[in-house]
């Protein structure tokens, strides 16, 4: 072997000229038993490096992987468009700014019972974009309910007759 | 907007992030579960791959991050005997594997002092055999700022390779 | 555009009618922001996590009941550590401000500080407040809308409701 060329090859390398092909010349190089001592020294560094070159991980993998994620694949790839998604927070942006400024202003002696109002759930920004949060969000508070309900003394209270809703602020 | 797939773009990073894991904690069951948290990691912010400018990127990074707390709590071990080692194929005789894992430490050991970009530019040229080109794409960097930053990289590596083999293994 | 046409429309002729939950009206009226936190979950949300939940096999006896998820609209939970015991006197002034709007699960001594309310319409309760003030002086307010039947309580009422 002419260890002249791996010499000149590693002075290339250090000066960041070698191609590819020739850096892979030197690891196949240094990965052999037989070097000359004045470039033993090298044989760590890049001997390593094809030892990390060549580190896989096997076929079982995957499927350890897929098994932990497959779960959660039913909800699709979710595709979010940051513009996309941000629409329906501008238009709702707007029309609680719309509500709060008239809100505010309008005083008017229109008198109307509020049976069965809508709430104006388009206004309803999420705290979360995860389901999984929110539904420990939910789960926390329905906890909480629970217990609290557990507590007080709930009579037939639950079967009472609705009030009579007049509006009232 | 391409959908990303799990399955088609990242499971295949799974060697990637294996070698880059095993680079770092020189160990190779440890590299193995760091890869496997990384890519449920990435699974659960699947919200966010569309805005991703390189999934490659995301998923390096992570990978990294992980590799290097782990790195820290074991830091008192002495990780460079790393019984898994012995059992690779591809080493032959029992010095070559003693040199390729001196190698591991040592280049793991060459690597650590230089800055993240250069660590990740000498990460995917030397050990994945990647392009200028191709390197620029993922760092988001310029091919003339790829080279700059490995020749740095390259030049420290060769001081650093002679201190530490003047004062011996 | 139609959409904001339409509910100022609404709102110009209803205008003393809610049309929020009483965890947005509480909102509105605090002026220390930073003190108050205010976590929704919107009907659209609430879709999704009943789809995640029909699917994932693992909630099968733990966690919340289906049903209960199913007649659920929205839920709002306000949180409040500082200042907590003012807040929950105010949250308990605007509910008896709104006793026609809101009434009282039971009969609540004064100083009590745990207690529901529920807005009620033909029987089924439309919207469930819960104030409630730890010994830490910490306030909750939760606020649920939805179709909640007395299936619905006494599911909620009488199992215990496990979180992992």
């Amino acid at each position: 072997m002419d260890y002249k060329y791996i010499e000149q090859l590693l002075e290339r390398y250090w000066q960041c000229e070698t191609s590819l092909e020739e850096e892979a010349i030197l690891r196949t190089f240094f990965s052999q038993n037989e070097i000359p001592a004045e470039l033993m020294p090298y044989k760590g560094l890049f001997a390593g490096e094809k030892t990390l070159q060549e580190a896989r991980l096997d076929e079982s993998f995957d499927a350890k992987v897929l098994a932990k994620v497959e779960k959660d694949q039913p909800v699709k790839a979710r595709k979010l468009s940051l513009t996309r998604s941000l629409i329906p927070f501008y238009k709702a942006a707007a029309c609680v700014a719309i509500i709060l400024t008239l809100g505010n202003a309008a005083q008017t002696s229109f008198r109307q019972q509020d049976i069965g109002d809508d709430y104006n759930y388009e206004t309803y920004q999420d705290s979360y974009n995860d389901p999984e949060m929110a539904y420990d969000q939910i789960s926390n508070a329905l906890q909480m309910v629970s217990q609290s309900l557990n507590e007080a003394s709930v009579q037939d209270s639950l079967l009472q007759t609705p009030n009579n809703e007049e509006s009232q602020n | 907007m391409k959908k990303i797939s799990f399955r088609n773009d990242i499971l295949p990073l799974k060697d990637k992030l294996y070698r880059l894991a095993l680079r770092i904690t020189c160990d190779t069951a440890e590299a193995e579960d760091i890869v496997q948290d990384t890519l449920v990691r990435v699974w659960d912010k699947r919200d966010e791959w569309d805005l991703l400018q390189s999934v490659e990127a995301f998923c390096l990074t992570i990978c990294k991050n992980l590799s290097l707390d782990r790195r820290e709590k074991k830091e008192a071990q002495h990780v460079m005997l790393d019984e898994n080692l012995h059992n690779r194929p591809d080493a032959s005789t029992p010095y070559d594997r003693l040199a390729a894992r001196e190698g591991l430490g040592l280049l793991r050991d060459l690597l650590e002092e230089l800055p993240q970009v250069q660590q990740d530019i000498v990460q995917l040229r030397e050990i994945e055999g990647k392009s200028y080109k191709e390197i620029a794409a993922i760092l988001n960097l310029s091919e003339e700022q790829v080279k700059v930053y490995l020749f740095r990289a390259r030049q420290r590596i060769k001081r650093k390779y002679t201190e530490i083999q003047e004062y011996g293994l | 555009m139609k959409r904001a046409l339409c509910l100022l429309w609404t709102a110009c002729l209803i205008p003393h009618a809610w049309g929020q939950d009483f965890a947005a009206k509480f909102m509105e009226q605090c002026t220390k922001k930073g003190q108050v936190e205010c976590q929704t979950v919107s009907p659209k949300m609430m879709e999704k996590v009943m789809e995640t939940i029909t699917r994932s096999d693992e909630r099968e006896d733990t966690g919340i009941p289906e049903y209960l998820l199913s007649k659920l609209k929205s839920a709002r939970i306000i949180t409040a550590k500082k200042g907590g015991e003012k807040l929950f006197q105010k949250a308990e002034r605007l509910m008896e401000k709104n006793k026609n709007r809101f009434s009282p699960m039971a009969d609540y001594a004064a100083g009590e500080d745990n207690m529901i309310f529920v807005r009620k319409h033909n029987e089924t309760v439309q919207e469930l407040v819960m104030l409630s003030l730890s010994a830490e002086k910490t306030l909750t307010i939760v606020n649920l809308t939805g179709d909640m039947d007395e299936k619905f309580m006494r599911v909620l009422s009488s199992e215990k409701i496990k979180t992992d």
